[in-house]
């Protein structure tokens, strides 16, 4: 008989295997799974008990077996898995309807880019396992106790990748609702439903009380069968021994609760016994699941935040995207991750709620790229962002390894498109955005675009996607050239919304492109699309005009509840012209050292009405931050001024760049090439950067390569960029040894190129073993020598 | 948490090679506004435990591991047990930190030193509180964690797994040994049968060499004075 899940019938899994295990004399740090090859008779016993409890399932002792505990216990994945798996088979052996589930549990590391475990490297540790547990004879995969939803993806699709079976996937979380690693409850079910598994749930961390609100907020949001497996409670200390506060009677109790609200798969974690699981199945007898219904939520997420369409107006910020937009283009080319996060951040700070991103550039390696971007973005903006691009392989490694479920933009009625896309949207767990053009180019009337519409979505749901999962762009036309299309895409909006039912997107600010007063067309445009029932603009939250337009659109249609943000923002934007204006011009001298980053921005503007850039640079920037050098390397100012003062400078020097880039004088301020890398196994950057931030502001042009690089990566980099000198920081001890390989590359392929170190565990004596040619104690001293060499 | 704020400055100002008197006042007003900044952004955690112990040739065996290391060895020469202890301030501070970085990299080292201090007074407090558990007889040494002196960083792993500390509190770490999150300590406290100093000589310490605080006639936290 094949396992099956299924919200009408009540699954009863087993309790805690660590528990039962401590109970028979495991110690603290002992690894239970090498019981499988020195006690498998305790392990068969455990079992035995929960199954003549009334289990269904026994979970296989492997929750923690992958490559990296294997290591320690001297047996292979295959010996540990293949072992487990056949001691839980011989345990249901002539007990009818009784299932072998396999347990996976976080393999032990931590995943980029907080830790330093790729998500390939994950997927392939994940799939080992998985691959033996198939064939060893599992029923089901069970995936639990993970408290990061990206290293939870990588199981899932090394699971989806290697074998046909059921997926069960569980989360612990903390009682407010989040997981150490800041995932969120709906976060996770919009996730998981995407991906596709056979049901989810919580089990660990929490016992039954305390789980309460989160299972009630997984039954009001899923549609999936919800698995629970609660903790006996919470632990306590009595005299030096540790036990839970909840008896197998009240766990009981409030499973059956759990059980009449709909939740359909129910056991114990840490703390319960066979006890536990006799007492629940037996208090369960004669009752089936509460009613559950399917939920119609349009929504995408990061980790932590979540975008549910139709709600609210949710503005997409459209600012990376390279169309158009030179200095953007130059960032990608240059490799600059710093343009692009501020770009980031400014657009969420100005009320983006998702980011399209975009690195569409003709010479560059696409896929690369905008897996790299989507990497980078993740970490610092919790924003869910919008995965565009006309290339499938780049669309389709974002959506591979973005963290949470993205949105894809785009797929359209072609069929090219459709077969490339929708697959990977299925397999990855995405939401699509379907464009209404196809083989015959954009159709003229808003029936036509309607029946693309709805191509696209009869494919989709062909491809097992969710119509939930549809959006619909019905393509602004701009009204220069083709004026009676604009009411056309209107109307499509209003008719994809009421004949299909799916969410709409759209690109407003096409529809300005060749007349003056591009803003007044624009937020007109956007006033009408609303009206129309648009869900999603795709606009530069930066724009007042447009911004100010949703304010007022959410205060009409009563989506801003009493006109709260609406003042909100309103009051905020008066509050700030009124600084502006009462602003006085201090000189720029006193900015830099006083690190007053808008003056010294504010104050070069008005200085170059009399004065030549270079002039400026010579005669105040840098005698400035000679002083202020001199200031700090006599104790009289501290690292945050310094850098507050070398800020500063460089918001006057970013101004001065564009004044001497037209003038085609930038020859005369040439700027000396350094690499900065912190060495491969070193997280720890800030140092890094303090040092970057530095040096750029006494004229270096500084190519920053990250953390934990490789040396061969640091190799590439200098051949690449011509760079003279090279700085290398670590911070803890087991990084010398890659900083003394990296010199040691270099010096053999680039003899020319110098090398400086510093960080918190370098000496003058190590930087000589490393074979460096300079030690540099911290930034102005790294200045300095670099000004030397 | 804000009660903590006058140790966690004081400790700040020390990292960052300053002190209350060259502090100016609108430094510590926005360093203060830092902290409320950071205490909303953590989920400390604490494990503590208590293990037996064995020494032998320089090799401390700690039950489910050992480790290999003069200066522990002599730290811990009087004690049969040890408490190990791991401290978080979470993953989201780690990520608060990286942004500041990209917004105001002045206020991003503020905020850095602001929550390695939370860390280590986080310790102090749980420390205060294991003392609470001993007998008359028994006394603490000082704490020492894995990359002081010679113990190797490696010695966390064997903390961490004995705490549980990847299922309870989210603590890992990198396959370089450096514990994720970033803000997070691991360490271990001797529990003696005499009275310890509660200090560490300069001479066990790796970066003596080059301490900027001794070269400013200053030391650090953990010097025994």
């Amino acid at each position: 008989m094949a396992f099956t899940i299924s919200n009408d019938k009540v699954l009863i899994l087993d309790g805690a295997m660590g528990t039962m295990l401590q109970n028979k004399g495991l110690k603290a740090g002992d690894i239970p799974e090498m019981l499988n090859f020195t006690a498998p008779e305790i392990i068969e016993s455990i079992h035995a008990e929960y199954l003549a409890a009334g289990a269904n399932v026994v979970l296989t002792n492997t929750f923690g077996a992958n490559r990296y505990k294997a290591q320690k216990m001297g047996h292979s994945v295959e010996e540990i898995v293949t072992a487990a798996v056949s001691i839980a088979k011989k345990a249901i052996e002539g007990r009818n309807g009784k299932f072998v589930a396999l347990d996976i549990a976080p393999c032990g590391k931590i995943m980029a880019p907080t830790g330093d475990l790729s998500f390939e490297e994950a997927v392939e540790v994940f799939a080992e396992v998985v691959c033996v547990g198939e064939k060893a004879g599992v029923d089901y995969i069970h995936l639990e106790t993970f408290t990061d939803l990206y290293e939870l993806k990588a199981a899932i699709i090394a699971a989806k990748e290697n074998s046909k079976l059921p997926i069960i996937a569980t989360m612990s979380f903390e009682g407010n609702g989040i997981t150490f690693f800041g995932t969120s409850i709906k976060s996770m079910v919009l996730t998981l439903e995407a991906l596709g598994v056979d049901a989810l749930g919580v089990n660990c961390s929490l016992g039954p009380k305390q789980l309460v609100p989160i299972i009630n907020e997984l039954l009001e949001i899923s549609s999936l069968p919800i698995v629970i497996k609660p903790n006996a409670g919470l632990p306590i200390i009595e005299n030096e021994n540790m036990r839970y506060d909840i008896s197998p009677e009240e766990f009981a109790d409030y499973i059956k609760t759990f059980v009449k609200l709909g939740v359909c798969a129910v056991g114990g974690c840490c703390g319960t016994t066979p006890e536990y699981i006799r007492l629940l199945e037996k208090n369960l007898d004669g009752i089936i699941p509460g009613q559950r219904t399917s939920k119609n939520f349009t929504g995408i997420c990061s980790p932590s935040k979540q975008v549910y369409f139709g709600k609210d107006v949710a503005i997409i910020g459209e600012r990376l995207n390279p169309t158009g937009k030179k200095t953007l283009q130059a960032a990608i080319r240059a490799n600059d991750i710093n343009f692009i996060l501020k770009e980031a951040i400014r657009q969420q700070e100005q009320g983006a709620l998702l980011l399209d991103v975009n690195m569409g550039l003709p010479d560059i390696d696409e896929p690369a790229t905008l897996s790299r971007m989507v990497s980078e973005i993740q970490a610092i903006v919790d924003l869910p962002l919008q995965l565009d691009s006309s290339n499938y392989k780049a669309l389709e490694k974002a959506a591979r390894i973005y963290n949470g479920k993205p949105l894809l933009n785009s797929v359209n009625g072609k069929k090219e498109s459709l077969d490339a896309i929708l697959p990977i949207a299925k397999k990855y767990g995405c939401a699509i955005l379907g464009l209404t053009l196809d083989e015959n180019g954009i159709p003229e009337t808003a029936e036509e675009r309607v029946a693309i519409a709805e191509k696209i979505i009869i494919a989709a749901e062909k491809s097992g996607i969710s119509r939930k999962d549809i959006l619909i762009d019905c393509l602004v036309m701009t009204a220069s050239a083709q004026q009676s299309q604009v009411l056309e895409t209107l109307k499509a909006v209003r008719l994809v919304k009421e004949n299909l039912g799916v969410k709409t997107v759209l690109g407003v600010s096409n529809v300005s492109f060749g007349l003056p007063s591009r803003p007044l067309l624009n937020r007109t445009m956007l006033a009408m699309a609303l009206m129309q029932g648009l869900d999603a603009p795709i606009m530069n939250p930066g724009d007042a005009e447009m911004s100010e337009t949703v304010a007022a659109f959410r205060v009409l249609t009563a989506k801003d509840a009493n006109s709260e943000q609406y003042i909100n923002k309103l009051s905020n934007f008066a509050q700030q012209s009124a600084q502006t204006n009462d602003s006085e011009t201090p000189n720029l001298t006193y900015a830099i050292i006083h690190g007053l980053k808008k003056d010294a921005r504010e104050t070069t503007e008005t200085l170059l009405i009399e004065m030549k850039p270079l002039d400026i640079i010579e005669k105040i920037i840098i005698p400035a931050l000679d002083s202020v050098g001199k200031n700090y390397e006599n104790n009289i100012i501290f690292l945050p001024q310094l850098i507050k003062s070398a800020e500063a400078a460089k918001s006057s020097f970013e101004r001065l760049r564009i004044e001497l880039a037209k003038t085609e004088t930038s020859g005369a301020v040439q700027r000396k090439k350094i690499i900065l890398a912190t060495v491969l196994g070193d997280i720890h950057d800030i140092g890094k950067n303090i040092v970057k931030v530095i040096m750029e502001n006494y004229n270096f042009e500084v190519i920053d390569l990250g953390r934990d690089v490789s040396p061969e990566t640091i190799l590439q980099a200098t051949k690449d960029s011509g760079a003279s000198i090279v700085g290398l920081s670590a911070l803890m001890t087991t990084t010398v040894g890659p900083m003394k390989k990296t010199v040691a590359l270099l010096r053999s392929e680039c003899p020319n190129v110098k090398v400086i170190v510093g960080g918190a565990v370098l000496t003058p004596e190590l930087a000589k073993f490393v074979g460096a040619d300079c030690y540099a104690k911290d930034a102005m001293e790294g200045v300095r020598a670099a000004e030397k060499l | 948490m804000f009660s903590l704020y006058p140790f966690v400055l004081r400790e700040t100002l020390r990292l960052l090679h300053m002190d209350n008197k060259n502090a100016k006042a609108d430094f510590l007003k926005n360093t203060e506004e830092l902290y409320k900044t950071l205490i909303n952004h953590i989920v400390p955690k604490t494990l503590l435990t208590r293990v037996n112990i064995s020494i032998e040739e320089d090799c401390v065996n700690f039950g489910s591991f050992t480790v290999q290391s003069v200066g522990l060895s002599k730290l811990l020469e009087h004690c049969e047990s040890c408490f190990l202890i791991a401290v978080t301030l979470g993953a989201e501070i780690d990520k608060l930190i990286s942004r500041t970085q990209i917004e105001d990299m002045s206020d991003a080292v503020v905020l850095d030193a602001l929550a390695s201090s939370l860390a280590d007074i986080i310790c102090d407090k749980s420390e205060a509180r294991a003392v609470e558990s001993l007998s008359e007889k028994e006394f603490l040494t000082m704490r020492f964690s894995p990359g002081y002196g010679d113990v190797p960083l490696d010695a966390s792993e064997g903390i961490l797994d004995t705490l549980n500390a990847k299922k309870k509190m989210g603590v890992g770490l990198t396959k370089s040994f450096m514990l994720i999150p970033i803000k997070s300590v691991t360490a271990f406290i001797g529990i003696s049968n005499r009275k310890e100093k509660r200090g560490i000589s300069c001479d066990v310490c790796a970066i003596s060499n080059q301490c900027l605080y001794r070269k400013r006639g200053d030391f650090c936290g953990i010097h025994n004075k």
